[in-house]
């Protein structure tokens, strides 16, 4: 392998596992979503022919819901219980320089600018996609299991709340779905970098190209800490012995 | 065809007598013997008025003579066509209501054949109809009006009765209560000034359903559509706007109006009729605010189980919301949700049922879809903006350096990128 084709890794299995599971979770649940959301759209009607009625997709609908909430439960834990969650969790927190790094872009994309952001582990455009699916996940788990559960919600909560629960739901189902097809997927599927696909969220590992390209400051830190490490006394041992 | 004329001759020489009295018929039958007077009846036998007086003996009509329902006939030679058979000269009243009644619907030379005594009873064999043979016996009344109001008619009440619950249940046993045509319709309904006061019309017809159906019509009569329609208001459901007329289905039948998955459309072609509900106060949106609810859009794709108008409101009985009895009065409706959302509470009436978004009706509904929707369109500016300002850098770059572009795009891009 030559130093151009050097590949490093992005992204570990248990980050990989997790987005696989989110991504299915969240078609699951547009796919079966949207028809009762446009129950008079050719969509709708072809959907609730495959199922015979709106019965049988909504119990496929609760299953994605069991699953985004499965891998919401199971981020927060690995966040809190492991090195390297709490370490990702670092580097995706918004930081001053984010919001630097979009004024720095959009001064470059209108001509205003020859210098372009230098992003690190996470640009601002994968920590809005990640901070989103917080927003979204919390809105959607907290008004569907209000209409899951329904019966309970219409004894313990007020008729006009299981009425804002099944409107936010609604609502929020159409940003996330369009934030989801539209902008998560123009970043990784549709623009000129990475059409068809970036392999990264299979493989896990990203080229150096891309590496120097999409995430320079990143590639530096690794550098740095090879640097570092074969200058360690560590090191200077086993070279020795 | 040469008998005949010899047959007249013959018939005219008896005829020089005198005129006939009493029970006279010989002498009738002194012309109405000849074969060749014989007429040809609907089963295509030729038949002679003798043989055919022969089937009055021992039926309603024995013992009339032959002029007293042919008054005409007196003189000889009779008038041509001889004219109607007078049954009013006996049964007063009922002939000229079945044709004025008749008359008054269709516009005059209308070529509508308007049926008189002999079509439905028959002509010298007459029955009474509580003779199972008669043709206007109970059993025998559908294929009695079939007769006129067939499938190729232009009337074709008979062929949708026969489908109907009523029709079916007929079929099954013909001596049975099932209600026939003249049970709901009468044979010879009375008429006031230029009124025919049949069973169907509107004000009439939940007591003409209700001479078999009883309980049904107590409870339409205490409901807010029955109470209506005595008050005389003329828009107001009544057996039929929901059930249907002639075709009646049994309400478990997957083609009644009154199926689960009918009954929206049902009730909503009065409660979503904008114009219809205006005008008695009430307001539309009843019916579409349903349709858009999980209830409506499930209900729209066959769920049977899923509530439609009737599992809250009632049948027979709906009431308005502020009537204490009502299903839909607030103390009522944790009862009535809870039939399928068990544990529902008086907190169901914290809120708007019938939902419609609005400022003042519904505020927490409204700012959250208010919040949502400028949520969603700032958002989306925001991140298409993004795209189109990659896509229009990256345009102009390639331009810029068309070489670089296609000869070595890898170190272009790292140079961007740096």
């Amino acid at each position: 392998m030559t130093r151009e084709q050097q590949e490093f890794e992005r992204f570990s299995w248990v980050i990989r596992a997790q987005h696989i599971v989110l991504a299915a979770s969240v078609l699951i649940l547009i796919a079966t979503g949207l028809p009762l959301k446009y129950p008079h759209s050719s969509y709708a009607r072809f959907v609730f022919s495959l199922t015979h009625g709106v019965h049988v997709s909504g119990v496929i609908h609760r299953i994605g819901a069991i699953g985004l909430i499965a891998v919401g439960v199971f981020h927060m834990l690995w966040l809190v219980l492991t090195r390297q969650g709490r370490a990702n969790f670092r580097a995706l927190l918004p930081r001053f320089q984010d919001l630097k790094d979009v004024l720095t872009n959009v001064l470059w994309y209108v001509g205003l600018s020859d210098k372009r952001a230098r992003f690190g582990r996470f640009s601002y455009i994968e920590k809005f996609d990640y901070w989103a699916v917080y927003w979204g996940s919390v809105i959607m788990i907290g008004s569907g299991l209000v209409l899951w559960l329904v019966d309970r919600a219409m004894h313990f909560l007020p008729k006009a709340v299981v009425d804002v629960a099944l409107e936010a739901h609604s609502d929020e189902a159409l940003l996330a779905t369009l934030a989801i097809f539209v902008w998560h997927f123009y970043n990784v599927h549709l623009n000129p970098d990475h059409f068809p696909m970036s392999t990264t969220w299979l493989t896990g590992t990203i080229s150096k190209e891309d590496m120097l390209k999409h995430h320079p400051l990143d590639y530096e830190e690794l550098q740095e800490k090879e640097r570092e490490a074969q200058a360690s006394p560590l090191s200077e041992k086993a070279n020795g012995g | 065809m040469a008998r005949l004329p010899l047959a007249m001759l013959s018939a005219f020489v008896a005829f020089l007598g005198p005129a006939p009295r009493g029970h006279a018929a010989e002498r009738c039958f002194a012309c109405h013997a000849a074969p060749g007077l014989a007429k040809r009846i609907e089963s295509g036998q030729r038949i002679t008025p003798e043989a055919e007086a022969t089937t009055i003996k021992g039926k309603a009509h024995a013992g009339l003579t032959c002029l007293q329902c042919h008054p005409r006939a007196a003189r000889a030679p009779h008038p041509s066509p001889p004219g109607a058979v007078a049954c009013d000269s006996c049964h007063k009243g009922y002939h000229g209501h079945v044709i004025s009644a008749a008359q008054q619907r269709e516009p005059a030379g209308s070529s509508i054949h308007i049926p008189v005594c002999t079509d439905c009873h028959g002509h010298h064999g007459i029955l009474p109809p509580s003779d199972p043979a008669s043709p206007v016996s109970h059993a025998r009344v559908p294929d009695l009006c079939g007769k006129c109001h067939g499938p190729n008619s232009a009337r074709p009440f008979a062929p949708s009765y026969r489908q109907s619950v009523h029709g079916l249940a007929h079929a099954r046993t013909p001596g049975g209560p099932a209600a026939v045509c003249t049970d709901c319709h009468g044979a010879h309904p009375r008429q006031e000034g230029d009124t025919l006061l049949t069973g169907v019309m509107r004000s009439r017809l939940p007591a003409t359903c209700g001479k078999c159906h009883p309980e049904v019509l107590k409870q339409y009569r205490a409901s807010v559509h029955g109470v209506a329609l005595t008050q005389g208001v003329a828009d107001v459901p009544v057996c039929t706007t929901c059930h249907g007329e002639h075709d009646i289905r049994r309400a478990s039948d997957p083609q009644s109006r009154v199926y689960p998955s009918h009954i929206p459309e049902t009730c909503g072609q009065c409660h979503g009729a904008v114009a219809l509900m205006a005008k008695h106060g009430m307001n539309a949106y009843s019916y579409p605010t349903y349709r858009e609810t999980y209830h409506g859009i499930a209900n729209e794709y066959g769920s049977e189980v899923v509530a439609n108008c009737a599992s809250c409101h009632g049948v027979h009985d709906i009431r308005p919301s502020s009537d204490p009895r009502s299903s839909i009065h607030p103390a009522n409706l944790p009862r009535t949700c809870g039939k399928c959302h068990q544990g529902a509470s008086a907190k169901v009436t914290q809120g708007r049922i019938h939902l419609r978004i609005s400022r003042s009706g519904s505020p927490a509904v409204y700012w959250v879809s208010t919040g949502f929707k400028w949520l969603t369109i700032l958002t989306m500016v925001a991140l298409v903006g993004h795209i189109l300002l990659d896509l229009a850098k990256r345009l102009i770059e390639r331009r810029r350096s068309p070489h670089r572009a296609r000869a070595g795009e890898g170190s272009a891009r790292e140079g961007q990128g740096q």
